[in-house]
């Protein structure tokens, strides 16, 4: 059959995700090229958004899942490892980080088990409420030093070392970041991550099919929420602080906004929508005081001119472009071609 | 003969004081295949949802190879190998051809899992691949499923179907919105496709007299809830109450 064996069918375990970590590599090296002094430290918080941003979408984009309250499990994650920092002190980085996912995980699960009993709005309104629940006892309870959250995250050692620069704590977050895109890529292509594809689409149509639409979903959300975690405590090792804002509903936004602006339905959708999202904040902050609306500005343009994402860009332009270029060209005698009307689906899953 | 395959005993449904189904008992055995007919409302959708585990009976108990499988969802009954088509066909329509195939396959054979990622799925790709063939789909396998026209769509539903390697193959209504001659080659098809699975049980529901001629080899009329009449087609479409039902109605409700 020379025909399927063509096509770009199911490319489950065709590729290992090395382009995943080839991109991540490309990045950790060019960024220090071109970014100096603080603004590795903004490229460091990039990639941790683009983490948490990833984790959103395993939700969001992959299942079908619209989850307000990813900014509970990115807190959680953040309060994890600030506690068993400040409790016992010199713990490994990344064993902080992995408490940080469990804990996240079987928080999700257990979540989720009772929140996706009800679907669309009131799911969604289930987990801002969960987020604004975790938000209020950060503030309220002692422990957690209310507003002022949990500091001193510093002398943090990572296999041994320790973040001493902002360039050290670049490479070392890039390279955690890096792992978990691409632990998240091997879960895209296997048949979980079929199976979610499946569910988000038609949930009816998967059950018929055999798929457990509920375990899919609770599998999501214990995913999503772990790595959502590990965001969230690489956020408070960079900062050296973690703090109520971490679970604020602007992050719910933001982190939704990430997807969105990079795309959803494309693997790396998300890490480019929210390296955009960091990158015009630190840029715009400087320009005015209210930056805040100038960056919602440039994304509500992004997403109107392009409602895949940045993401669909090349598609668009593939698709765009020849009648541009023939209408510049001028009135041609009788074009016979009908130039494609709309853009191509940014359908194309697997890759990315 | 290898016995009884699906069994209703006196399955009703009501649904807010409407009569769908009423004390309805059927037995249907390994390998037969059997057509529902009826008049519109006369609860044929909603048998089949109860056999299918869409809908769950008011009253009764459904028996899928001699297990009760009444509360079970439609996802368990699937995989205990119960597979369906749609009266509109469903399909995923983000995936590519060949991607509905593989997943229909998979899931036949496995729980989704997050490690399978390893792991290179050849038997069902080989199953999506052979299938493909079959129904005439292998030169789109690589396209999105929103390029396809009704009939094709209707054809990939049953190859999903089969794919999944089921027991029993609900249908329902396969040639619905298809044009006549798109009709006479998806039975033709769907005759070459049975002709191949000996053993499978087909349940379909259908309107037009020549289809279910061309595949049932019996009949149940199903009136106001309540199964009328069971016979060959033969017995059924020349039996005077179901000219009675169907004049004036024409073919289609």
């Amino acid at each position: 059959m020379p025909v399927s064996t063509r096509t770009r069918g199911w490319q489950l375990a065709r590729t290992g995700g090395v382009h995943v970590l080839l991109g991540c590599a490309a990045l950790a090296l060019v960024v220090p090229m071109i970014a100096t002094g603080t603004y590795v430290f903004t490229w460091t918080t990039a990639v941790i958004w683009a983490l948490f941003a990833m984790a959103t979408n395993v939700l969001f984009g992959w299942s079908g899942l619209l989850s307000f309250g990813q900014t509970a499990f990115f807190g959680l994650g953040g309060y994890t490892v600030a506690l068993i920092h400040e409790n016992r002190g010199n713990v490994d980085g990344l064993l902080l980080l992995a408490v940080a996912a469990v804990v996240a995980a079987v928080a999700g699960a257990a979540f989720s088990v009772i929140a996706l009993r009800s679907t669309g709005a009131e799911f969604a309104v289930l987990t801002l409420v969960l987020a604004q629940v975790l938000w209020l006892l950060t503030n309220r309870v002692r422990a957690l030093h209310g507003e002022d959250g949990i500091g001193g995250l510093y002398s943090i050692t990572i296999l041994g070392r320790e973040l001493a620069s902002d360039e050290q704590t670049w490479y070392t977050f890039v390279a955690i970041a890096a792992v978990c895109c691409w632990l998240l890529w091997m879960l895209h292509r296997s048949t979980l991550g079929a199976a979610m594809r499946a569910v988000r689409d038609d949930a009816h149509r998967a059950a018929a099919l055999g798929i457990r639409v509920r375990r899919v979903q609770v599998l999501a959300f214990a995913i999503g929420s772990a790595f959502s975690a590990v965001a969230g405590g690489m956020l408070g090792l960079q900062q050296g602080v973690v703090s109520p804002t971490m679970l604020s509903l602007t992050i719910s936004g933001q982190v939704l906004v990430a997807c969105l602006v990079g795309g959803l339905r494309v693997f790396g959708g998300p890490v480019l929508g929210a390296v955009v999202l960091i990158l015009a904040q630190q840029a715009l902050s400087g320009v005015a005081t209210d930056s805040t609306m100038f960056v919602g500005i440039l994304l509500l343009v992004i997403v109107l001119v392009l409602p895949s994402g940045l993401t669909s860009l090349p598609g668009v332009l593939a698709a765009h472009l020849p009648a541009l270029r023939r209408r510049a060209r001028g009135p041609s005698p009788v074009t016979a071609d009908p130039a494609p009307a709309t853009a191509p689906k940014a359908g194309t899953e697997t890759r990315s | 003969m290898t016995g009884t395959l699906v069994r209703l005993n006196g399955v009703t449904k009501h649904y807010r004081g409407v009569r769908a189904v009423q004390g309805v008992d059927l037995e249907v055995a390994a390998g037969e295949r059997l057509a529902i007919i009826g008049p519109n409302g006369a609860g044929k959708s909603t048998l089949f949802g109860m056999i299918a585990g869409e809908h769950r009976p008011t009253a009764g108990r459904v028996f899928f190879a001699d297990r009760d499988v009444t509360s079970w969802n439609p996802s368990r009954r699937a995989s205990a190998g119960i597979s369906r088509t749609f009266q509109v066909a469903r399909l995923f329509d983000a995936m590519t051809v060949r991607q509905n195939l593989v997943i229909a396959a998979l899931s036949a054979h496995r729980r989704p899992r997050a490690w399978d990622a390893f792991v290179r799925h050849r038997s069902a790709e080989r199953t999506a691949d052979a299938l493909l063939e079959r129904v005439g789909l292998a030169h789109v396998a690589g396209s999105g499923t929103s390029t396809l026209a009704q009939g094709a769509r209707k054809s990939l539903e049953l190859a999903m179907a089969i794919a999944q390697s089921p027991r029993l193959l609900l249908l329902d209504e396969p040639t619905a919105g298809m044009s006549y001659e798109d009709a006479r080659s998806a039975v033709t098809m769907l005759n070459q496709l049975l002709d191949e699975t000996p053993d499978l049980t087909i349940v379909l529901t259908a309107h037009d007299m020549d289809v279910i001629q061309r595949v049932a080899r019996r009949v149940v009329l199903m009136a106001r809830g309540k199964v009328v009449l069971d016979g060959t087609p033969e017995h059924v479409a020349g039996h005077a109450t179901t000219r009675e039902l169907y004049l004036g109605r024409g073919n289609h409700d």
